[in-house]
Protein backbone atom coordinates (compact mmCIF):
# COMPACT_ATOMS: atom_id res chain seq x y z
CA UNK A 1 0.00 0.00 0.00
CA UNK A 2 1.31 3.50 -0.78
CA UNK A 3 0.42 4.71 2.35
CA UNK A 4 2.72 2.31 4.26
CA UNK A 5 5.77 3.84 3.13
CA UNK A 6 4.59 6.93 3.85
CA UNK A 7 4.95 5.91 7.37
CA UNK A 8 8.03 6.57 8.77
CA UNK A 9 9.73 3.50 9.63
CA UNK A 10 12.88 5.26 10.27
CA UNK A 11 11.61 6.79 13.08
CA UNK A 12 12.17 5.33 16.15
CA UNK A 13 9.13 4.60 18.59
CA UNK A 14 9.85 4.13 21.98
CA UNK A 15 6.06 3.46 22.38
CA UNK A 16 4.79 0.49 20.52
CA UNK A 17 2.04 2.47 18.73
CA UNK A 18 2.50 1.03 15.50
CA UNK A 19 1.08 -2.37 17.07
CA UNK A 20 -1.97 -0.44 18.45
CA UNK A 21 -5.48 -1.41 16.79
CA UNK A 22 -5.97 2.30 15.96
CA UNK A 23 -3.43 2.17 13.36
CA UNK A 24 -5.15 -0.58 11.71
CA UNK A 25 -8.47 1.18 11.24
CA UNK A 26 -7.56 4.94 12.09
CA UNK A 27 -6.55 5.48 7.90
CA UNK A 28 -9.19 4.41 6.58
CA UNK A 29 -11.88 6.45 8.77
CA UNK A 30 -9.56 9.59 7.62
CA UNK A 31 -9.48 8.59 4.38
CA UNK A 32 -13.36 8.73 4.58
CA UNK A 33 -13.25 12.44 5.84
CA UNK A 34 -10.75 13.51 3.44
CA UNK A 35 -12.58 11.98 0.55
CA UNK A 36 -15.47 13.60 1.69
CA UNK A 37 -13.67 17.45 2.49
CA UNK A 38 -11.90 16.61 -1.09
CA UNK A 39 -14.72 16.15 -3.04
CA UNK A 40 -16.56 18.83 -1.22
CA UNK A 41 -13.64 21.04 -2.51
CA UNK A 42 -13.54 20.03 -5.83
CA UNK A 43 -17.83 21.23 -5.56
CA UNK A 44 -16.38 24.15 -4.54
CA UNK A 45 -14.03 25.11 -7.17
CA UNK A 46 -16.15 23.37 -9.78
CA UNK A 47 -19.41 25.35 -8.54
CA UNK A 48 -17.09 29.05 -8.82
CA UNK A 49 -15.94 28.00 -12.26
CA UNK A 50 -19.40 27.36 -13.21
CA UNK A 51 -21.11 30.34 -12.18
CA UNK A 52 -18.01 32.67 -13.92
CA UNK A 53 -18.93 30.82 -16.89
CA UNK A 54 -22.32 32.16 -16.60
CA UNK A 55 -21.56 35.38 -15.15
CA UNK A 56 -19.38 36.06 -18.24
CA UNK A 57 -21.88 34.40 -20.96
CA UNK A 58 -24.82 36.05 -19.78
CA UNK A 59 -24.09 39.01 -18.56
CA UNK A 60 -22.69 39.85 -22.19
CA UNK A 61 -26.21 38.89 -23.52
CA UNK A 62 -29.93 39.96 -23.74
CA UNK A 63 -32.64 38.83 -25.59
CA UNK A 64 -35.30 41.08 -26.91
CA UNK A 65 -38.83 39.06 -27.72
CA UNK A 66 -41.05 41.14 -29.71
CA UNK A 67 -44.89 39.81 -30.58
CA UNK A 68 -45.66 37.64 -33.59
CA UNK A 69 -47.58 40.09 -35.37
CA UNK A 70 -44.93 43.16 -34.94
CA UNK A 71 -44.45 44.78 -38.57
CA UNK A 72 -40.95 44.66 -40.57
CA UNK A 73 -40.58 48.26 -39.89
CA UNK A 74 -41.06 48.82 -35.63
CA UNK A 75 -38.76 45.42 -35.95
CA UNK A 76 -36.50 47.57 -37.45
CA UNK A 77 -37.02 50.78 -35.51
CA UNK A 78 -36.48 48.55 -32.56
CA UNK A 79 -33.22 47.30 -34.19
CA UNK A 80 -32.30 50.39 -34.33
CA UNK A 81 -33.13 52.08 -31.08
CA UNK A 82 -30.78 48.73 -29.45
CA UNK A 83 -28.10 49.90 -31.96
CA UNK A 84 -28.00 53.17 -30.61
CA UNK A 85 -28.05 52.69 -27.04
CA UNK A 86 -24.52 53.47 -25.49
CA UNK A 87 -22.70 49.66 -24.52
CA UNK A 88 -24.75 47.92 -27.14
CA UNK A 89 -22.31 45.55 -29.54
CA UNK A 90 -24.80 44.11 -31.48
CA UNK A 91 -28.67 43.15 -32.27
CA UNK A 92 -29.16 40.46 -34.30
CA UNK A 93 -32.73 39.52 -35.01
CA UNK A 94 -32.94 35.62 -35.22
CA UNK A 95 -34.02 34.41 -38.55
CA UNK A 96 -37.22 32.02 -38.28
CA UNK A 97 -34.81 28.65 -38.70
CA UNK A 98 -32.43 29.83 -35.79
CA UNK A 99 -35.59 30.30 -33.79
CA UNK A 100 -37.27 26.86 -34.62
CA UNK A 101 -33.54 25.27 -33.62
CA UNK A 102 -33.82 26.62 -30.07
CA UNK A 103 -37.26 25.30 -29.93
CA UNK A 104 -36.36 21.97 -30.65
CA UNK A 105 -35.65 20.24 -27.92
CA UNK A 106 -38.95 21.48 -26.64
CA UNK A 107 -41.20 20.56 -28.95
CA UNK A 108 -39.43 17.83 -31.38
CA UNK A 109 -38.25 17.65 -35.05
CA UNK A 110 -42.50 16.70 -36.13
CA UNK A 111 -44.02 20.03 -35.27
CA UNK A 112 -44.36 22.29 -37.80
CA UNK A 113 -42.42 25.47 -36.34
CA UNK A 114 -43.55 27.53 -39.26
CA UNK A 115 -47.20 27.59 -38.28
CA UNK A 116 -46.89 28.81 -35.53
CA UNK A 117 -47.03 32.06 -33.87
CA UNK A 118 -43.75 32.77 -32.49
CA UNK A 119 -42.34 35.61 -31.61
CA UNK A 120 -39.30 37.48 -32.51
CA UNK A 121 -36.44 37.00 -30.97
CA UNK A 122 -33.38 39.60 -31.17
CA UNK A 123 -29.86 38.47 -29.84
CA UNK A 124 -28.28 41.39 -28.07
CA UNK A 125 -24.72 41.78 -27.25
CA UNK A 126 -23.14 44.09 -25.10
CA UNK A 127 -20.04 45.19 -23.37
CA UNK A 128 -20.50 43.92 -19.31
CA UNK A 129 -18.12 46.72 -18.37
CA UNK A 130 -20.86 49.33 -19.31
CA UNK A 131 -23.39 50.45 -17.14
CA UNK A 132 -27.00 50.17 -19.44
CA UNK A 133 -30.34 51.64 -18.08
CA UNK A 134 -32.44 48.94 -18.81
CA UNK A 135 -35.58 50.38 -17.49
CA UNK A 136 -35.46 53.50 -20.06
CA UNK A 137 -34.47 51.02 -22.41
CA UNK A 138 -37.49 48.99 -22.13
CA UNK A 139 -39.71 51.81 -21.81
CA UNK A 140 -38.15 53.23 -25.13
CA UNK A 141 -38.82 49.91 -26.77
CA UNK A 142 -42.23 49.51 -25.62
CA UNK A 143 -42.90 52.96 -27.07
CA UNK A 144 -42.15 51.20 -30.19
CA UNK A 145 -43.55 48.18 -30.16
CA UNK A 146 -46.13 47.55 -27.60
CA UNK A 147 -45.85 44.27 -25.17
CA UNK A 148 -41.95 43.58 -25.96
CA UNK A 149 -39.91 41.74 -23.33
CA UNK A 150 -36.21 42.62 -22.73
CA UNK A 151 -34.35 40.33 -20.61
CA UNK A 152 -31.26 40.52 -19.52
CA UNK A 153 -30.95 37.75 -17.53
CA UNK A 154 -30.01 39.52 -14.28
CA UNK A 155 -33.23 37.86 -12.10
CA UNK A 156 -32.36 34.57 -12.93
CA UNK A 157 -28.37 34.61 -12.69
CA UNK A 158 -29.09 36.23 -8.76
CA UNK A 159 -30.86 33.42 -7.93
CA UNK A 160 -28.47 31.12 -9.49
CA UNK A 161 -25.63 33.40 -7.10
CA UNK A 162 -27.91 32.76 -3.92
CA UNK A 163 -28.50 29.51 -4.44
CA UNK A 164 -24.62 28.75 -4.98
CA UNK A 165 -23.60 31.26 -2.15
CA UNK A 166 -25.99 28.78 0.24
CA UNK A 167 -24.76 25.23 -1.41
CA UNK A 168 -21.26 26.77 -0.78
CA UNK A 169 -21.64 27.22 2.73
CA UNK A 170 -23.48 23.96 3.26
CA UNK A 171 -20.00 22.46 1.74
CA UNK A 172 -18.09 24.86 3.69
CA UNK A 173 -19.88 23.92 6.72
CA UNK A 174 -19.34 19.85 5.95
CA UNK A 175 -15.80 20.54 5.16
CA UNK A 176 -15.34 22.32 8.94
CA UNK A 177 -17.67 19.10 10.42
CA UNK A 178 -15.32 16.65 8.85
CA UNK A 179 -12.39 18.18 10.28
CA UNK A 180 -13.80 18.21 13.88
CA UNK A 181 -14.37 14.82 13.25
CA UNK A 182 -11.17 13.87 12.37
CA UNK A 183 -9.89 16.33 15.43
CA UNK A 184 -12.33 14.20 18.05
CA UNK A 185 -11.34 10.71 16.27
CA UNK A 186 -7.55 11.77 16.67
CA UNK A 187 -8.37 12.82 20.34
CA UNK A 188 -9.95 9.46 20.82
CA UNK A 189 -7.15 7.65 19.75
CA UNK A 190 -4.54 9.50 21.85
CA UNK A 191 -6.13 9.05 24.78
CA UNK A 192 -6.73 5.61 24.43
CA UNK A 193 -2.91 5.57 23.77
CA UNK A 194 -1.97 7.15 26.61
CA UNK A 195 -3.55 4.85 28.58
CA UNK A 196 -2.60 1.48 27.19
CA UNK A 197 1.39 2.58 26.89
CA UNK A 198 1.30 4.29 30.73
CA UNK A 199 3.54 1.93 32.00
CA UNK A 200 6.19 2.31 29.07
CA UNK A 201 5.44 6.53 29.40
CA UNK A 202 6.20 6.02 32.60
CA UNK A 203 9.15 4.29 33.05
CA UNK A 204 10.42 7.21 29.86
CA UNK A 205 9.44 10.05 32.42
CA UNK A 206 11.65 8.08 34.87
CA UNK A 207 14.52 8.41 32.56
CA UNK A 208 13.91 11.89 32.01
CA UNK A 209 11.68 12.15 29.00
CA UNK A 210 10.25 15.39 28.96
CA UNK A 211 6.54 15.64 28.26
CA UNK A 212 7.75 17.19 24.82
CA UNK A 213 9.90 13.83 23.96
CA UNK A 214 6.84 11.40 24.41
CA UNK A 215 4.59 13.81 22.24
CA UNK A 216 6.43 13.70 19.69
CA UNK A 217 6.29 9.81 19.57
CA UNK A 218 2.30 10.52 19.53
CA UNK A 219 2.53 12.79 16.66
CA UNK A 220 5.09 11.18 14.40
CA UNK A 221 2.48 7.85 14.72
CA UNK A 222 -0.90 10.55 14.15
CA UNK A 223 1.11 12.57 11.19
CA UNK A 224 1.83 9.06 9.67
CA UNK A 225 -1.97 7.67 9.86
CA UNK A 226 -3.32 10.98 8.93
CA UNK A 227 -1.13 10.89 5.50
CA UNK A 228 -1.70 7.27 4.97
CA UNK A 229 -5.64 8.38 5.46
CA UNK A 230 -5.46 11.57 3.46
CA UNK A 231 -3.55 10.07 0.56
CA UNK A 232 -6.03 7.30 0.19
CA UNK A 233 -8.94 9.35 0.39
CA UNK A 234 -7.21 12.02 -2.05
CA UNK A 235 -6.94 9.81 -4.77
CA UNK A 236 -10.51 8.20 -3.98
CA UNK A 237 -11.89 11.54 -4.49
CA UNK A 238 -9.18 11.93 -7.83
CA UNK A 239 -10.83 9.00 -9.32
CA UNK A 240 -14.29 9.90 -8.65
CA UNK A 241 -13.84 13.36 -10.34
CA UNK A 242 -12.47 11.68 -13.23
CA UNK A 243 -15.62 9.49 -13.14
CA UNK A 244 -18.20 12.09 -12.81
CA UNK A 245 -16.68 14.92 -14.67
CA UNK A 246 -17.25 14.14 -17.85
CA UNK A 247 -20.41 12.95 -17.07
CA UNK A 248 -21.60 16.81 -16.99
CA UNK A 249 -21.90 16.68 -20.50
CA UNK A 250 -24.69 14.87 -20.48
CA UNK A 251 -26.81 17.26 -18.84
CA UNK A 252 -26.58 19.59 -21.80
CA UNK A 253 -27.04 22.47 -20.37
CA UNK A 254 -27.88 25.92 -21.62
CA UNK A 255 -24.23 27.29 -21.25
CA UNK A 256 -21.45 25.58 -20.63
CA UNK A 257 -20.27 24.16 -17.29
CA UNK A 258 -16.93 23.85 -16.19
CA UNK A 259 -15.76 20.30 -15.97
CA UNK A 260 -12.30 19.13 -14.38
CA UNK A 261 -9.78 17.17 -16.48
CA UNK A 262 -6.71 15.50 -14.84
CA UNK A 263 -4.48 18.10 -16.25
CA UNK A 264 -6.32 21.11 -14.19
CA UNK A 265 -3.87 21.65 -11.66
CA UNK A 266 -6.04 22.75 -8.78
CA UNK A 267 -6.80 19.15 -8.67
CA UNK A 268 -3.49 18.34 -7.52
CA UNK A 269 -3.25 20.99 -5.44
CA UNK A 270 -6.38 20.03 -3.62
CA UNK A 271 -5.25 16.22 -3.41
CA UNK A 272 -1.49 17.75 -2.18
CA UNK A 273 -3.55 19.91 0.42
CA UNK A 274 -6.13 17.80 1.87
CA UNK A 275 -3.16 14.62 2.11
CA UNK A 276 -1.00 17.28 4.10
CA UNK A 277 -4.09 18.93 6.12
CA UNK A 278 -5.06 15.89 7.31
CA UNK A 279 -1.35 14.97 8.45
CA UNK A 280 -1.12 18.27 9.70
CA UNK A 281 -4.31 18.49 12.00
CA UNK A 282 -4.16 14.80 12.85
CA UNK A 283 -0.21 15.76 14.02
CA UNK A 284 -1.09 18.47 15.74
CA UNK A 285 -4.00 17.13 17.55
CA UNK A 286 -2.17 14.22 18.84
CA UNK A 287 0.56 16.74 20.23
CA UNK A 288 -1.69 19.25 21.96
CA UNK A 289 -3.97 16.27 23.47
CA UNK A 290 -0.48 14.36 24.65
CA UNK A 291 0.89 16.88 26.04
CA UNK A 292 -2.34 18.23 28.35
CA UNK A 293 -2.66 15.00 29.34
CA UNK A 294 0.94 14.54 30.53
CA UNK A 295 0.75 17.60 32.65
CA UNK A 296 -1.64 15.64 34.65
CA UNK A 297 0.65 13.16 35.25
CA UNK A 298 2.55 12.84 38.34
CA UNK B 1 23.98 14.48 46.60
CA UNK B 2 20.90 13.49 48.05
CA UNK B 3 19.65 15.14 51.67
CA UNK B 4 16.55 13.97 52.67
CA UNK B 5 15.28 16.00 56.10
CA UNK B 6 12.28 14.59 58.11
CA UNK B 7 10.56 12.90 54.92
CA UNK B 8 6.95 11.22 55.78
CA UNK B 9 4.77 9.43 53.21
CA UNK B 10 1.57 8.16 53.30
CA UNK B 11 -1.07 7.32 50.40
CA UNK B 12 -4.46 8.63 50.97
CA UNK B 13 -5.73 7.64 54.13
CA UNK B 14 -3.51 4.90 54.58
CA UNK B 15 -0.76 4.22 57.50
CA UNK B 16 2.17 6.11 57.36
CA UNK B 17 4.97 3.49 55.07
CA UNK B 18 7.53 6.33 55.74
CA UNK B 19 8.29 8.96 59.35
CA UNK B 20 10.85 11.38 59.79
CA UNK B 21 13.79 10.04 57.63
CA UNK B 22 16.23 11.87 57.46
CA UNK B 23 19.32 10.89 55.55
CA UNK B 24 22.56 11.81 53.35
CA UNK B 25 24.00 10.39 50.37
CA UNK B 26 27.77 11.81 49.78
CA UNK B 27 28.61 12.61 46.35
CA UNK B 28 30.88 9.33 45.14
CA UNK B 29 29.62 6.70 47.88
CA UNK B 30 28.03 3.20 48.09
CA UNK B 31 25.67 2.73 50.53
CA UNK B 32 23.27 -0.28 51.30
CA UNK B 33 19.06 0.59 52.10
CA UNK B 34 18.17 -2.64 54.02
CA UNK B 35 14.94 -3.40 55.69
CA UNK B 36 12.70 -6.30 55.61
CA UNK B 37 10.17 -6.41 52.58
CA UNK B 38 7.35 -3.87 53.74
CA UNK B 39 9.45 -1.62 55.39
CA UNK B 40 9.17 1.10 53.23
CA UNK B 41 12.95 0.58 51.01
CA UNK B 42 11.01 0.98 47.31
CA UNK B 43 8.67 4.01 48.42
CA UNK B 44 12.24 5.46 49.74
CA UNK B 45 13.45 4.61 46.97
CA UNK B 46 10.79 6.13 44.68
CA UNK B 47 10.86 9.38 46.48
CA UNK B 48 14.60 9.80 45.52
CA UNK B 49 14.54 8.81 42.02
CA UNK B 50 11.49 11.51 41.86
CA UNK B 51 8.59 8.78 41.26
CA UNK B 52 6.42 9.87 43.77
CA UNK B 53 6.58 13.11 45.99
CA UNK B 54 6.88 12.83 49.78
CA UNK B 55 3.89 14.00 51.88
CA UNK B 56 6.12 15.87 54.37
CA UNK B 57 9.88 16.89 54.19
CA UNK B 58 12.14 18.13 51.70
CA UNK B 59 14.80 16.36 49.16
CA UNK B 60 17.76 17.90 47.78
CA UNK B 61 19.09 16.58 44.94
CA UNK B 62 22.35 17.31 43.37
CA UNK B 63 21.94 20.64 45.68
CA UNK B 64 18.77 21.63 43.68
CA UNK B 65 15.82 21.49 46.36
CA UNK B 66 13.52 19.42 44.44
CA UNK B 67 10.67 21.44 45.44
CA UNK B 68 11.05 24.53 43.52
CA UNK B 69 11.51 22.54 40.58
CA UNK B 70 9.17 22.77 37.85
CA UNK B 71 8.44 19.57 35.70
CA UNK B 72 11.12 19.99 32.81
CA UNK B 73 13.53 20.47 35.77
CA UNK B 74 12.53 17.42 37.55
CA UNK B 75 13.14 15.38 34.24
CA UNK B 76 16.26 17.03 33.84
CA UNK B 77 17.06 15.80 37.38
CA UNK B 78 15.89 12.26 36.79
CA UNK B 79 17.98 12.09 33.64
CA UNK B 80 21.13 12.25 36.39
CA UNK B 81 19.87 9.07 38.05
CA UNK B 82 20.37 5.73 36.95
CA UNK B 83 17.51 3.06 38.04
CA UNK B 84 17.55 -0.63 38.19
CA UNK B 85 14.05 -1.52 38.75
CA UNK B 86 13.36 -4.53 41.37
CA UNK B 87 11.24 -5.69 38.49
CA UNK B 88 13.59 -4.44 35.62
CA UNK B 89 11.06 -2.54 33.51
CA UNK B 90 12.83 -3.43 30.55
CA UNK B 91 10.32 -2.60 27.24
CA UNK B 92 9.18 -5.70 25.68
CA UNK B 93 8.93 -4.47 22.07
CA UNK B 94 12.46 -2.65 22.17
CA UNK B 95 15.37 -4.68 21.36
CA UNK B 96 17.90 -5.11 23.98
CA UNK B 97 20.42 -2.57 22.19
CA UNK B 98 16.85 -0.02 21.94
CA UNK B 99 16.69 -0.89 25.93
CA UNK B 100 19.43 0.56 26.77
CA UNK B 101 20.09 3.47 24.12
CA UNK B 102 16.40 4.65 26.02
CA UNK B 103 18.23 7.11 28.10
CA UNK B 104 21.00 8.13 25.23
CA UNK B 105 18.21 8.88 22.97
CA UNK B 106 16.08 11.04 25.82
CA UNK B 107 18.56 12.63 26.85
CA UNK B 108 19.12 13.50 22.63
CA UNK B 109 22.58 12.02 22.19
CA UNK B 110 23.58 11.57 18.76
CA UNK B 111 23.18 8.34 17.10
CA UNK B 112 26.75 7.68 16.20
CA UNK B 113 28.04 7.70 19.50
CA UNK B 114 24.25 5.12 20.61
CA UNK B 115 26.39 3.11 17.95
CA UNK B 116 29.84 3.09 19.90
CA UNK B 117 28.50 3.09 23.14
CA UNK B 118 25.82 0.57 23.53
CA UNK B 119 27.62 -2.20 21.87
CA UNK B 120 30.79 -1.60 23.88
CA UNK B 121 28.79 -1.38 26.91
CA UNK B 122 26.65 -4.53 26.41
CA UNK B 123 29.72 -6.62 25.60
CA UNK B 124 31.34 -5.64 28.98
CA UNK B 125 28.13 -6.95 30.62
CA UNK B 126 28.52 -10.26 28.42
CA UNK B 127 25.60 -9.53 26.02
CA UNK B 128 27.65 -8.77 23.10
CA UNK B 129 25.20 -11.67 21.07
CA UNK B 130 21.77 -10.38 22.40
CA UNK B 131 22.02 -6.98 20.79
CA UNK B 132 19.15 -7.53 18.33
CA UNK B 133 17.28 -10.25 20.74
CA UNK B 134 13.73 -8.66 22.44
CA UNK B 135 13.61 -9.23 26.57
CA UNK B 136 11.40 -11.94 26.51
CA UNK B 137 13.82 -14.12 24.97
CA UNK B 138 16.33 -13.24 27.69
CA UNK B 139 16.74 -15.22 30.78
CA UNK B 140 16.23 -13.38 33.70
CA UNK B 141 19.77 -12.55 34.98
CA UNK B 142 20.60 -11.45 31.16
CA UNK B 143 17.31 -9.59 31.78
CA UNK B 144 18.78 -8.25 34.56
CA UNK B 145 22.39 -7.39 33.05
CA UNK B 146 20.28 -5.27 29.86
CA UNK B 147 18.57 -3.19 33.27
CA UNK B 148 21.86 -2.21 34.47
CA UNK B 149 23.45 -1.49 31.30
CA UNK B 150 20.08 0.92 30.71
CA UNK B 151 21.00 2.55 34.05
CA UNK B 152 24.61 3.04 33.45
CA UNK B 153 24.70 3.88 30.17
CA UNK B 154 24.81 7.72 30.69
CA UNK B 155 27.21 7.38 33.38
CA UNK B 156 24.73 8.49 36.18
CA UNK B 157 25.61 10.94 39.11
CA UNK B 158 23.36 8.13 41.09
CA UNK B 159 22.65 4.62 40.92
CA UNK B 160 19.89 3.25 42.74
CA UNK B 161 18.94 -0.37 42.30
CA UNK B 162 15.91 -1.79 44.04
CA UNK B 163 16.24 -5.54 45.20
CA UNK B 164 19.35 -6.49 42.60
CA UNK B 165 20.18 -9.41 44.71
CA UNK B 166 16.89 -10.86 45.58
CA UNK B 167 16.15 -13.85 43.10
CA UNK B 168 19.62 -14.88 42.04
CA UNK B 169 22.20 -16.69 44.51
CA UNK B 170 25.26 -15.83 46.49
CA UNK B 171 27.62 -16.00 44.25
CA UNK B 172 26.26 -14.40 41.62
CA UNK B 173 24.78 -11.73 43.82
CA UNK B 174 28.48 -10.88 45.14
CA UNK B 175 29.45 -10.27 41.06
CA UNK B 176 26.69 -8.18 40.83
CA UNK B 177 27.81 -6.21 44.00
CA UNK B 178 31.51 -6.19 42.16
CA UNK B 179 29.67 -5.12 38.97
CA UNK B 180 28.21 -2.00 41.30
CA UNK B 181 31.66 -1.47 42.75
CA UNK B 182 33.37 -1.14 39.74
CA UNK B 183 30.86 1.53 38.31
CA UNK B 184 31.28 3.33 41.72
CA UNK B 185 35.11 3.57 41.35
CA UNK B 186 34.22 5.38 38.14
CA UNK B 187 32.56 8.18 40.12
CA UNK B 188 29.04 7.22 40.61
CA UNK B 189 27.37 6.88 43.92
CA UNK B 190 25.51 3.60 44.35
CA UNK B 191 22.59 2.86 46.36
CA UNK B 192 21.52 -0.49 46.39
CA UNK B 193 18.23 -1.97 48.43
CA UNK B 194 18.21 -5.31 49.89
CA UNK B 195 15.96 -7.24 52.37
CA UNK B 196 19.12 -9.54 53.27
CA UNK B 197 20.69 -7.70 55.98
CA UNK B 198 23.36 -10.34 56.20
CA UNK B 199 24.58 -10.12 52.81
CA UNK B 200 24.71 -6.27 52.74
CA UNK B 201 27.37 -6.63 55.94
CA UNK B 202 29.48 -8.70 53.80
CA UNK B 203 30.94 -5.38 52.14
CA UNK B 204 32.86 -2.52 54.12
CA UNK B 205 29.99 -0.40 52.75
CA UNK B 206 27.34 2.21 54.48
CA UNK B 207 24.17 0.84 55.32
CA UNK B 208 20.69 2.31 56.17
CA UNK B 209 18.44 0.26 57.77
CA UNK B 210 14.73 0.85 57.88
CA UNK B 211 12.56 -0.92 60.37
CA UNK B 212 8.40 -0.09 59.74
CA UNK B 213 8.90 3.04 57.60
CA UNK B 214 11.37 4.60 60.36
CA UNK B 215 15.53 4.83 59.86
CA UNK B 216 16.16 1.99 62.59
CA UNK B 217 16.00 3.52 66.45
CA UNK B 218 19.63 2.44 66.56
CA UNK B 219 21.89 6.04 66.60
CA UNK B 220 22.82 7.06 63.55
CA UNK B 221 26.73 6.60 64.23
CA UNK B 222 25.84 2.70 64.85
CA UNK B 223 23.35 2.90 61.78
CA UNK B 224 25.40 4.02 59.43
CA UNK B 225 28.25 1.65 59.84
CA UNK B 226 31.31 2.39 57.62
Amino acid sequence: MIGALLLPRQFRLDLPLRQDASGRFLPWIIALMVYLAAVGGVALIWLGDTLAEWNATLASALTLQLPADTSEARIEMALGALRQTKGVLSAHLLAPAETAKLLEPWLGKTVPIDTLPLPHLVDVRVNPAVAIDYETLRRQLDSIVPNSQLDNNRAWLAGVRDFAVRLEGLITGGVVVVTILIVAIIIFTARIGLAIHRSVIELLHLLGAQDSYIARQFQVHALGLGLRGGIIGGIAAVVTVLIVGPAGHAFALPVPVATYGILDWRLWVLLVVTGIAAGGVAMLTARITVLRQLARMP
Amino acid sequence: MVRLENIGKRYGSDAEILRDVSLTLESGGFYFLTGVSGAGKTTLLKIIYLSVPPSQGTITLFDTKVSIVDRAGLNSLRRRIGIVFQDFRLVEHLTVRDNVALPLRIAGAPEREIRENVPELLGWMGLEGKLDVHPAQLSGGEQQRVAIARAIVRRPDLLIADEPTGNIDDEIAMLLVRVFERINKLGTTVLIATHDVAFAGQFAHRRYHLDKGELAAASAAEAVVE
